[in-house]
């Protein structure tokens, strides 16, 4: 499926949290198409200023609207976010690759911190009324920072971890995943596949996990991107391996990955945004 | 697109449909875009550099987004030239305007080999030289360096006969000096300007933003900067120019023409809006219609300076 620019009007807008909205937006020339895993890269504004798109994984698509998750870390994406009901947002997509159609008889893990939640929303989703058995783990900060929209089936089926306790398993993500791993509601059969997406300390607290249980895996990863294309080559990431390059493209190789294949020390923290 | 307004940019032999050229390195090799927009509509399509082998690049963090520009240290990552002509060439091939392809090398020999392997193949108009690449250990050094540009532009000029553009760096003392030490040998015009040194800070990490330090900076920000080199350049050689640096629309392209480009290239501002070509041609058929301007191409170089300032 080519990408396609369009311009989509906003029909549902809600603020989540003060630096959290949820979008949804009229795309037919291409969300019908769109897979899970894959993102849409979003004008700010119709200016100059800010220079790039923002790229979004997608939260969910259908025959005619996208969904989007914006965090407000910027002034591109409070541009985005302010954006209202009846506004059109010049969207980009779908681009990159998304998750492999479900493996037969595994079950799948979905691991989402913050609004990582996003493209784990849309796999689950998708698989959802297939029937397949996937469990799905969400981490955030506090009860008020769950980044899911107020109707979202997920609040109720998501096992939910806050750092600070008020909902769900006291701890990070990653700490209820072990915790999961301990008490044998995961891995004991050892296909088990985990598919992430969060910030880059949980990943990166994550692989050792996966590699000490010999569980394999798929991350989806954030970069500062250009194009969202391709042809700027400005989004590499370094593979954990030289060869046949020592870098990947977030945007056409990615923005799902095995974690096996990228150099998780040399992933920048923050995805940088003025 | 237009009847009225002739868009038509004269570059020596080489004729534009319009001034609106691809920035290299910003556009891939076009076909990236192929799907959403018509790349016909471009006066010429200006290739990622090419270089005698394929090049990964540099190490990540390669982008940062500064207040009005862009930082990049892509560092010429390419297919090389072997694949270029097997992969990249074809395609180009079959859109209806001007294809430049831009080269790059680290040694003369080296804009040699991969000047000459390109001349064998059909589909190509022009050779766009990048001595400028900042982003490359010893990137910048030819094209600071007026006597190994002329050593170069003759060695190229004995090989081809297509016509060799220069990419031209700003970051020199006098660029002048280069422009026509480039133009002795035998080069038929230039672009000016390639990035400007520029470097961004984390300051909570004190680490710089790109893993390079210092990268190309473009955008908005640097149009002044560019407009200055230009008019240097126009000073210093009567050659066709094409102006580059921070447009993002019509009037940006306008004020190019009138210090003296014939064309112009759009890079940064691309990355944003991939179909800013059709966009910038209706402003400038409006500009030009509203002011019962018939060919565009009158305003080059109509930059009217008091005859008492001295350069």
């Amino acid at each position: 499926m080519s990408p396609e620019l369009e311009k989509g009007e906003i029909t549902y807008r809600e603020q989540i949290r003060d630096d959290l909205v949820f979008l949804r937006c009229l795309a037919p020339r291409f969300s019908g198409n769109a897979l899970p895993g894959q993102f849409v890269h979003v004008r700010a504004g119709s200016g100059n200023l800010p220079i790039l798109r923002r790229p979004y994984s997608l939260f969910d698509a259908d025959g005619d609207s996208v969904d989007l998750l914006v965090a407000i870390v910027g002034r591109g994406s409070a541009i985005i976010a302010e954006s209202q009901v009846g506004e059109k947002l010049d969207l980009m997509g779908p681009l990159g690759n998304g998750f492999p159609p479900h493996p037969p008889e595994t079950p799948v893990v979905m691991i989402a911190g913050g609004v990582g939640v996003a493209p784990m929303h849309f796999l689950w989703r998708r698989w959802q009324p297939l029937g397949f058995q996937n469990k799905f783990l969400l981490g955030a900060s506090t009860k008020a920072a769950i980044p899911l929209p107020k109707k979202s089936p997920l609040r109720e089926i998501a096992a939910i971890s806050t750092d600070d306790g008020t909902l769900g398993y006291h701890g990070t993500v990653i700490e209820l995943l072990l915790n999961r791993i301990e008490n044998g509601a995961v891995g004991e059969d050892k296909d088990s596949l985990i598919y992430a997406c969060g910030p880059v300390p949980m990943i990166r607290a994550l692989v050792p996990l996966l590699i000490q249980h010999n569980l394999h895996g798929l991350i989806s990863v954030e970069q500062t991107m250009g194009c969202g294309i391709g042809a700027c080559q400005g989004c590499a990431v370094a593979r954990s391996n030289d060869k046949p390059s020592p870098y990947l493209l977030t945007c056409l190789d990615g923005p799902v990955f095995r974690f096996e294949d990228l150099d998780l020390a040399q992933l920048p923290e923050h995805s940088h945004e003025l | 697109m237009s009847d009225v307004v002739d868009l038509k940019a004269q570059f020596g032999t080489l004729e534009f449909k319009n001034p609106l050229l691809t920035a290299s390195g910003t556009y891939g090799y076009a076909r990236e875009y192929h799907h959403m927009v018509n790349l016909d509509h471009w006066g010429a399509l200006v290739t990622k550099s090419v270089t005698l082998h394929q090049r990964d690049g540099n190490p990540p963090p390669r982008l940062v987004e500064t207040e009005y520009g862009l930082l990049n240290s892509v560092g010429l990552a390419n297919v090389g030239v072997h694949r270029f002509i097997e992969e990249k060439l074809p395609f180009l091939r079959t859109v209806d305007t001007t294809i430049i392809v831009n080269v790059a090398g680290f040694n003369v020999a080296e804009f040699v080999e991969v000047v000459s392997l390109l001349d064998r193949e059909d589909g190509i108009d022009a050779y766009e030289i990048n001595v400028s690449c900042p982003n490359v250990d010893d990137g910048c050094i030819i094209g600071t360096d007026s006597t190994i540009v002329h050593e170069l532009i003759s060695a190229l000029r004995r090989i081809t006969d297509r016509p060799l553009i220069l990419k031209m760096t700003p970051n020199v003392t006098d660029i002048g000096v280069i422009a026509k030490a480039a133009e002795r040998a035998g080069v038929n015009g230039f672009s000016v300007i390639n990035t400007i040194y520029g470097m961004a800070v984390n300051l909570e990490s004190k680490k710089p933003m790109l893993k390079r330090v210092i990268g190309g900076y473009s955008g908005p920000a640097i149009k002044p900067i560019a407009l200055a080199k230009l008019w240097e350049v126009r000073q210093a050689s009567t050659l066709p120019i094409i102006g580059i640096g921070g447009i993002t629309n019509a009037h940006d392209v306008l004020e190019f023409l009138v210090v003296g480009a014939s064309a112009v290239q759009i890079g940064t501002a691309s990355l944003r809006d991939p179909n800013i070509v059709d966009a910038i041609l209706q402003e400038l058929i409006s500009y030009a219609s509203s002011r019962n301007i018939a060919r565009l191409a009158d305003l080059i170089g109509t930059l009217e300076v008091s005859e008492n300032i001295s350069f």
